[in-house]
């Protein structure tokens, strides 16, 4: 069994980049993140595995952000490219079009490009079916233009 | 995607952040530690399966050890009781009495000879000999054949001339099966309405006949033929006869 500190070692950035991406707020992704790791706590669930244990807690993150941005607590802010500035014009236009895409798309872009879960992983991560994530993805990448084509045509085709 | 994955690369908890998430995760477990009922023992459970197992061998064991012997010495020195206060002669014991015959006359020396080797046999404490000493004063070649009910008796070739109790039964198998045995060699029609005298019903595994008003029932499977209440197990030669009458007597039909 797994201390709380090993947890947390290990996962602390994963959960922070996932909740950032939803919240767009720093002080509201680390108290996502705290909030996961004190559900992890209290319920102390058994994994199969540890990709097992680390899709828990990615959907744990993303639903308490989820819920966090649907209430009326959650500041209105895209603070992300001020705390953590872009360090070339493609990495600043990039996450600008990002950042405009609608939470929902937001999540699975960076389940797909980020960490690198397929579509049928990503719709048992946030519960959702296979196809909503799909046409998700598929919708995304065109709101994104023409950015993310060298990447995406190799993509594709696995889809 | 690859400044994407740059730009995302790029963020990290820093030092300030991960001490602050550390020290509230080690509240929220101290505090749940303090707070933890401690969990009741859990009762260990056996899987069905193994319940089963741990049965099965307990049974064998109480059956290799304690039953069958007991069982023999109990047969045993129920036929020397018998001996005894039979003074020179059988005297019937158990269901068998009813078919039993008078006694062959017997020497008095012949049967405390007997009765001395089954004495000594019980003093060996050789539940192998015991049995074989029983059988030979019996007449029965082996008596653990002999089934708990006590219905069922190796009968017929098994028996030696003194067996006056089994004798007595294996005429009676033999007539009957004599009697079963002709009845099918006349491939007599098989009964078709209740009231019929003689006949025979039913298949070749579980068949009935009627003779004479008399019931008599064989179940193949088994080989045992069941005749005024009695069960006697049939011999192989007999089974197999038995078996070929049946089969073409139900081909035939």
């Amino acid at each position: 069994m797994k201390t709380a500190e090993e947890i947390v070692n290990r996962y602390e950035n994963l959960l922070y980049r996932a909740a950032l991406t939803i919240t767009q707020n720093r002080e509201d992704a680390l108290d996502m993140v705290q909030e996961t790791f004190i559900k992890w706590i209290t319920s102390r669930p058994e994994f199969q595995s540890d990709e097992h244990e680390k899709a828990w807690l990615l959907r744990v993150v993303m639903n308490l952000s989820r819920n966090l941005v649907s209430s009326a607590a959650h500041r209105l802010s895209c603070e992300l490219l001020d705390i953590y500035p872009a360090e070339t014009e493609e990495e600043e236009s990039v996450m600008e079009e990002v950042l405009q895409l609608p939470e929902d798309y937001r999540e699975i872009i960076y389940l797909y490009y980020y960490e690198g879960y397929n579509t049928e992983e990503i719709a048992r991560i946030l519960n959702l079916n296979v196809s909503t994530v799909r046409t998700k993805l598929s919708r995304g990448r065109g709101r994104l233009k023409g950015m993310l084509e060298e990447y995406g045509e190799a993509r594709d085709e696995s889809l | 995607m690859k400044a994407y994955k740059n730009y995302m690369d790029r963020i990290r908890l820093d030092e300030e952040q991960h001490d602050k998430l550390l020290e509230a995760v080690r509240a929220a477990e101290a505090e749940k530690n303090k707070n933890a009922v401690p969990k009741p023992a859990k009762t260990r459970r056996f899987p069905l399966k193994t319940f089963g197992l741990i049965a099965s061998a307990a049974a064998v064991i109480i059956l290799a050890v304690g039953v069958f012997p007991g069982r023999q010495i109990k047969q045993a020195d129920s036929i020397s009781t018998t001996l005894i206060n039979g003074n020179g002669a059988m005297v019937p014991n158990g269901h068998e009495a009813a078919e039993m015959e008078p006694a062959m006359p017997q020497t008095e020396t012949s049967v405390i000879t007997e009765y001395a080797s089954l004495t000594s046999a019980f003093a060996s404490a050789d539940t192998e000999r015991l049995v074989e000493e029983a059988c030979n004063l019996t007449g029965v070649i082996d008596f653990r054949s002999v089934s708990h009910d006590g219905k069922k008796g190796q009968i017929g070739t098994a028996a030696a001339p003194q067996a006056t109790a089994q004798t007595s039964g294996a005429d009676r198998k033999t007539a009957v099966l004599t009697e079963i045995l002709e009845l099918l060699k006349t491939m007599i029609p098989r009964m078709q309405e209740a009231g019929e005298e003689s006949g025979v019903n039913g298949s070749e595994d579980v068949c009935r006949f009627l003779i004479e008003g008399k019931e008599y029932r064989y179940r193949s499977a088994e080989g045992i033929l069941r005749a005024d209440g009695t069960e006697y197990v049939l011999t192989e030669p007999e089974r197999t006869a038995m078996g070929k009458l049946l089969n073409e007597y139900f081909a035939d039909r």
